[in-house]
């Protein structure tokens, strides 16, 4: 590759007033857009430019031998949104993304995954909790709660739409939504209309049924007066406030009048009746606030009302209070007989779940608790007692497991707590969930601190799999999960060394997937295999063909070259009527696809800027004014003798890169400077932003004309910079599309840099950029800040050549960088911070 | 080029909407089951609200001519949206933020991160980003112990995809206003569904008191698990990730605390939940409606909101004004790009006017009015969006907190008076007496409070 070395100024991002002044001061800071505190330490940050003397260290030291190198700080990382979205999928199976409502996670060098300044908000934990139960419930199902039928009456609730008809009616004789909000559980509802309508005209009147504002279900109402009709309709709620709304959608001379709504839900499960013991009587003993305490012999019973012949599970919560030879005992009572005994053990003061199965009749029964083995010794005041909490009946119980092939139990459940010892698959369960979760073995003190909350869940009174989903919460909302966390044996020590494998497992998995690691790489970690260079080299290429690589794509390329803030801008809709959702769409996925290659693919680096062929529908072909054969469907499409080749004449960059009314020269070329060159110009002085329209409205030039006008004095050093790069792509207005003139005004698309070569268009203004030695430096840079999480420091710079070289070496490929990245030192190894107290941290001591 | 016809824009839109255009149920709606907002004798409920608009304010159409009390002042062209609260107003001239000044480019960041902390803020994009505690979390000390949130933090703009923020300042000063200490940022929440079902989920559930004390027990037990995980973790951690854990194990506690303040908080009936798409008109009035929601619910009685990021580049198309907001604020004295951001600015007054109307129709006791009983204050990072001056800001309180502060008032300050001593001043209001806040305090801000 050719050596140019044109910018030479402005290259250190040093936000002086004066660009030109920059270059006498070649080592000083380097930090991207900052270095003017006075605070900074020099030099925390690698000098890569063209030119500059690699300050006396060999440049060819192997990585990952050098000990006593400098592998900078790595602070424990919170996982960022797609990171997190990432995790469960791949854990779970799930196909939920709840890290969309998380907050939006800062910026810091351009990317989103800087451990520094992810910080962590109490609302933000709020929400891993809310995520984390949703998870737990999604893949093992909730724990059904009891049905229940929920009537809504309108003329009772009342509302603006609409009006009372009769007594019991609601009639709605025009546009809007009568609308009230309910509580339900969570599960299958069915939900059911009485209405009826005043039909008129050809159509029968249309009645909408609004659930949480969207429309769930539209009725041909037919029904009339005196036929009413009866509508019904499935939905499945989560639990918690529903909105519920009707609209009559044909109004004009018809009506629609309905009695009222009513919600039967969740079904499915089997119904549970549970009798509070408090809530009966009897003269053996006397309720207290939770309980019913039965002193001497004797029962308590409710008369419930079986809805079908079944087998059903009857439960007693009770509590023995022992004295004498024997334990207390109780007796399940149905219909006044015993169906069951039971020994009421005791634990200090808990009550437990005692269960017994009984096959019921439909109809009217008696259910009861009996206390059967009173002791009284008056002399020495032992007293044997029973209490009881409460007594339920569930069921009936049909033969049929829950959703068993559901992609999150299937990966959970790995054993049968019923077939299997319990308590062992139990153990597996955890060992195998938590283990991937956390990224590494969990110790066997952390198995039984899990284990706990299946025993918390069956005392209170629920089954071992209610267990199973409180460990998927706590182990979802563990700093284990939440956090990447690398443990130093020494914590203020700054002495390098190694990362363990599981740990350099993740750091892997996070960088090539964002996500964690995958079967193959933790057994690789699980063995002590990982950490050698054959291995880590067969891994890197394995997992840049799997499909999860594609994270790259959108989380690296889409940020580092900007394709991602197509998100963001909004072009103006009457200068361009063109851009719409599906343009947006479009551009984003041309710019995806053409990545894709680059990042995964044989071309190199330089031909990003040059490439004859880009990918296109017909709507984009048409957009770009190609004649292709592009179809609905993105293909390849040749370039050759059009106004279109490589990265900078796509239409993503063009647009996010333009203000919402027209290009911006200045803002192309400050991409180019900043993502492709790394050498950010300093920021403007305030106050001498932006380009005038004139006062009335009429525009006098072009924007070259016009910013040509505007960059002088003090900002012409630094417009000097940017502008000519932008002024190369003029002919692309601020949507991409190509033009021959700016509002009437002869476009000029040549320039010179300043370092003297001239151009004419972007064509040839990009054979010189493809050229510059900056361009491989920086990828370089930018890769390695992505997969650190941190920005580069200055003791990076060994690794940054290394990598640089090996980039080089192999024309020019990112999949080969990707491989250089986890080889080199900084990514193998970590130290302590060496700062001693926690308290507000001390400058920065790389 | 063709000529402009916005799209949407009616009279309502401009005016903020007043209420028309949203599908929240009306505010009489929601009933309050507690008196708990409305206070106990000793203890009346005291809020405050602090709430953001980017990229400064045009200055000359803002400042009302008169300084006075009652008829002496009248209200600025931008400021007429607030005439049906014009004397619940104090409006403040000559507050500066001097602070918040940038070490070199930066205003907007420099402007925000030290919006509410008037704390000159570490320039980095690095693990050193450094404020104070802002005005409301102090506040939020002293008022969020009896309610179910300690505060809120509501926007309306997560944050750009790509890029840095500005200037070299980390994106952590550029969209935070609520600062709960010198390196934790208050994250805030812009969707309403997610506020909402922050506000009310689990109220009123039709499950038995019985389940729903084992479900409590259920969270309590996960986090005391992972408070203790974190706690074993904790020693072995260098100091950086101590920071990080630390806010880990503040948010845990803080769940936890809230989790207990559940089982007998006041509680409200939940109104309709939003719906899941909004244009930012419907957007800002829903979060508006949720803001007065909370209150009235006493849910929390400290909210900070964020009308934009700093540094906002909004096009305000339904206004008619296509361009970035903050490439017009940049205005080189040009009359065209005045009047753009007159009517933008404008605009926003209309939110905030719509915000107290809410607020002043919520009735509490004795006559009084929720916007009586709180102080909320309404300002932007810069005053002129050209010079990104820190002096001059605009500067509108509004409510008395229950009489403290004599409202229908255009004051002026001639000596550039530091705007750490209003928030002296404010923090007094609901009982915090401190002597210094921020970097320049110099005790009280005279002519503020009612002595």
């Amino acid at each position: 590759m050719k050596k140019h070395a044109f910018f030479v100024f402005c290259i250190f991002g040093l936000a002086l007033t004066s660009c030109a002044q920059d270059t006498s001061t070649p080592s000083a800071t380097n930090t991207p857009n900052n270095g003017d505190q006075p605070g900074d330490s020099p030099g925390d940050q690698p000098n890569n430019q063209p030119g500059d003397p690699p300050d006396g260290t060999p440049p060819d030291l192997p990585p990952g031998v050098t000990p006593d190198a400098d592998p900078g700080t790595a602070t424990v990382r919170r996982r960022n949104r797609v990171e997190y979205n990432n995790t469960v999928r791949d854990l779970l199976g799930t196909t939920s993304t709840p890290a969309d409502d998380f907050p939006s996670d800062n910026h810091s060098y351009g990317f989103d995954n800087i451990a520094d300044v992810l910080s962590l908000s109490p609302f933000q934990i709020e929400l891993y909790d809310r995520a984390a139960e949703q998870l737990a419930a999604e893949a093992l199902g909730a724990p059904q709660g009891p049905s229940t039928t929920i009537t809504l009456e309108p003329e009772e609730i009342g509302g603006d739409i609409g009006a009372p008809s009769g007594d019991n009616a609601w009639i709605l004789s025009q546009e809007g939504r009568w609308s009230t909000s309910t509580v339900t559980g969570r599960g299958r509802h069915t939900i059911n209309i009485k209405a009826f309508g005043q039909q008129a005209g050809n159509e029968p009147v249309q009645m909408a049924f609004f659930l949480d504002g969207n429309i769930a279900q539209i009725f041909n109402v037919e029904a009339t007066e005196d036929n009413p009709g009866s509508f019904d309709l499935q939905v499945d709620l989560l639990d918690g406030t529903h909105n519920i709304g009707l609209a009559l959608l044909n109004p004009l001379q018809r009506s629609l009048i309905f009695d009222n709504i009513t919600i039967e839900g969740p079904l499915g499960g089997p119904l549970v009746t549970q009798i509070e013991a408090e809530t009966l009587t009897s003269d053996r003993g006397r309720a207290n606030d939770t309980g019913f305490l039965l002193w001497s012999n004797g029962f308590l019973e409710q008369e419930i009302n079986v809805p079908e012949d079944g087998d059903y599970i009857l439960s007693m919560k009770v509590r023995g209070q022992q004295g004498g030879p024997d334990v207390a005992r109780a007796d399940f009572l149905v219909d006044g007989e015993p169906v069951a005994e039971i020994e009421a053990d005791s634990y200090g003061d808990l009550s437990l779940v005692y269960t017994v199965d009984h096959t019921f009749t439909a109809g009217t029964h008696r259910l009861g608790v009996a206390f059967t083995n009173d002791y009284w010794d008056e002399e020495n005041g032992i007293d044997r007692n029973l209490f009881v909490d409460w007594f339920a009946f569930e069921g009936p119980i049909v033969e049929t497991a829950p959703d068993q092939d559901s992609e999150g139990r299937q990966r959970i459940m790995i054993c049968d707590p019923l077939q299997d010892v319990e308590q062992a698959c139990g153990e597996a369960i955890i060992r195998n969930f938590t283990s991937k979760a956390w990224r590494r073995p969990v110790t066997d003190q952390e198995v039984a601190d899990l284990y706990a909350f299946i025993d918390l869940a069956k005392e209170e009174g629920d089954d071992f799999e209610q267990g199973i989903r409180l460990i998927i919460r706590a182990t979802l909302m563990s700093p284990h999960f939440l956090f990447r966390v690398e443990l130093d044996p020494t914590p203020t020590s700054e002495q390098a060394h190694p990362l363990t494998d599981h740990q350099l497992a993740a750091r892997i998995s996070y960088f090539l997937w964002s996500s964690i690691p995958d079967d193959e790489l933790r057994q690789l970690a699980d063995e002590g295999r990982l950490n050698n260079e054959e291995v880590l080299t067969a891994q890197v290429e394995r997992m840049l063909n799997d499909p999860r690589a594609e994270s790259l794509v959108h989380n690296f390329g889409g940020q580092w070259l900007y394709f991602n803030a197509l998100a963001d801008v909004q072009p103006d809709y009457v200068i361009f009527p063109d851009y719409n959702e599906a343009l947006r769409k479009s551009l984003q996925q041309e710019a995806q696809l053409f990545f894709r290659d680059f990042m995964f693919g044989q071309r190199g680096l330089d031909e990003m800027l040059t490439a004859q062929y880009t990918y296109a529908n017909d709507l984009l072909a048409d957009h770009y004014g190609l004649n292709s054969n592009a179809s609905a469907d993105f293909v390849e499409v040749d370039l050759e003798d059009t106004t279109r080749r490589g990265l900078l004449t796509q239409g993503s960059l063009l647009t996010v890169t333009s203000h919402p009314t027209r290009t911006s020269p200045t803002r192309r070329g400050k991409w180019v400077l900043e993502q492709l060159l790394c050498s950010p110009p300093p920021p403007p002085p305030p106050g001498v932003e932006g380009l005038l329209d004139n006062e009335d409205g009429e525009i006098t030039g072009s924007v070259r004309d016009r910013l040509q006008a505007h960059a002088v004095g003090e900002c012409a050093s630094c417009h000097v910079e940017m502008d000519p790069i932008g002024f190369s792509m003029e002919h692309y207005d601020g949507i991409g599309a190509w033009r021959d003139d700016d509002n009437g005004f002869a476009i000029d698309a040549t320039g010179q840099l300043p370092t003297g070569e001239t151009f004419d268009g972007v064509m040839e203004m990009t054979d010189i950029l493809s050229q510059d030695e900056r361009l491989v430096t920086c990828a370089t840079r930018q890769m390695f800040t992505f997969a650190m999480g941190r920005g580069a420091i200055f003791h990076d710079k060994d690794d940054l050549q290394i990598m640089e070289q090996g980039l080089r070496d192999n024309n020019l490929r990112l999949r080969a960088l990707a491989r250089y990245v986890v080889l080199s030192h900084a990514f193998r190894w970590r130290r302590g911070d060496g700062l001693e107290t926690p308290s507000t941290p001390q400058e920065d001591s790389e | 080029m063709s000529k402009r016809i916005p799209k949407h824009l009616t009279r309502r839109a401009f005016l903020g909407g007043a209420g028309a255009l949203l599908t929240l149920p009306l505010l009489e709606s929601i009933t309050p089951r507690f008196a708990a907002a409305q206070g106990t004798p000793g203890e009346p409920a005291r809020r405050m609200l602090a709430y953001y608009v980017p990229n400064g304010i045009h200055m000359p159409a803002w400042t009302p001519e008169a300084v006075g009390q009652g008829a002496a002042w009248s209200l600025s062209p931008i400021l007429e949206p607030l005439s049906n609260v014009k004397n619940k107003l104090l409006l403040l001239s000559g507050i500066a933020n001097e602070p918040a000044r940038p070490d070199g480019a930066g205003d907007h960041a420099g402007g925000t991160g030290g919006f509410l902390t008037a704390t000159h803020v570490n320039k980095t994009e690095g693990a050193d980003i450094r404020s104070s505690i802002s005005v409301d979390q102090i506040a939020a000390q002293a008022l969020g112990t009896d309610t179910r949130f300690a505060s809120l933090q509501l926007g309306i703009d997560g944050g750009g995809s790509v890029g840095n923020c500005d200037s070299g300042y980390s994106c952590a000063y550029v969209r935070n206003i609520s600062w709960a200490g010198p390196q934790t940022p208050l994250a805030k929440t812009v969707n309403p569904r997610v506020v909402f079902d922050r506000l009310f989920a689990g109220f009123d559930s039709q499950v038995t008191a019985a389940e729903r004390a084992k479900r409590q027990r259920y969270s309590k037990s996960i986090l005391d698990y992972v408070l203790k995980d974190a706690q074993n973790l904790n020693p072995k951690l260098n100091t950086r990730d101590k920071i990080k854990l630390d806010e880990y194990m503040t948010g845990i506690r803080e769940l936890e605390m809230r989790i207990n303040a559940t089982e007998d908080g006041p509680q409200c009936i939940a109104p309709d939940a939003p719906p899941p798409e909004l244009g930012f008109q419907e957007h800002l009035t829903i979060m508006a409606d949720l803001m007065v929601m909370a209150f009235q619910c006493d849910l929390t009685r400290v909210i900070t909101f964020m009308l934009g990021n700093a540094g906002s580049t909004r096009s305000y198309n339904f206004l008619g004004i296509p361009d970035a907001h903050h490439e017009i604020s940049h205005h080189q004295n040009s009359q065209t790009n005045f009047d753009k951001l007159q009517t933008i600015n404008t605009f926003e007054v209309a939110q905030l006017a719509y915000l107290l109307d809410a607020m002043d129709r919520v009735e509490e006791e004795n006559g009084s009015t929720l916007l009586d009983n709180s102080l909320v204050f309404f300002s932007s990072e810069i005053s002129d969006g050209n010079r990104h001056n820190h002096d001059n800001l605009p500067v509108i309180l509004a409510g008395s907190q229950r009489g403290q502060i004599t409202t229908d008032r255009h004051v002026r300050y001639d000596n550039d008076e530091p705007i750490a001593d209003l928030f002296l001043s404010m923090l007094s209001s609901v009982g915090v007496e401190q002597d210094s806040f921020g970097d320049n305090s110099t005790g009280q801000l005279a002519g503020i409070l009612n002595t």
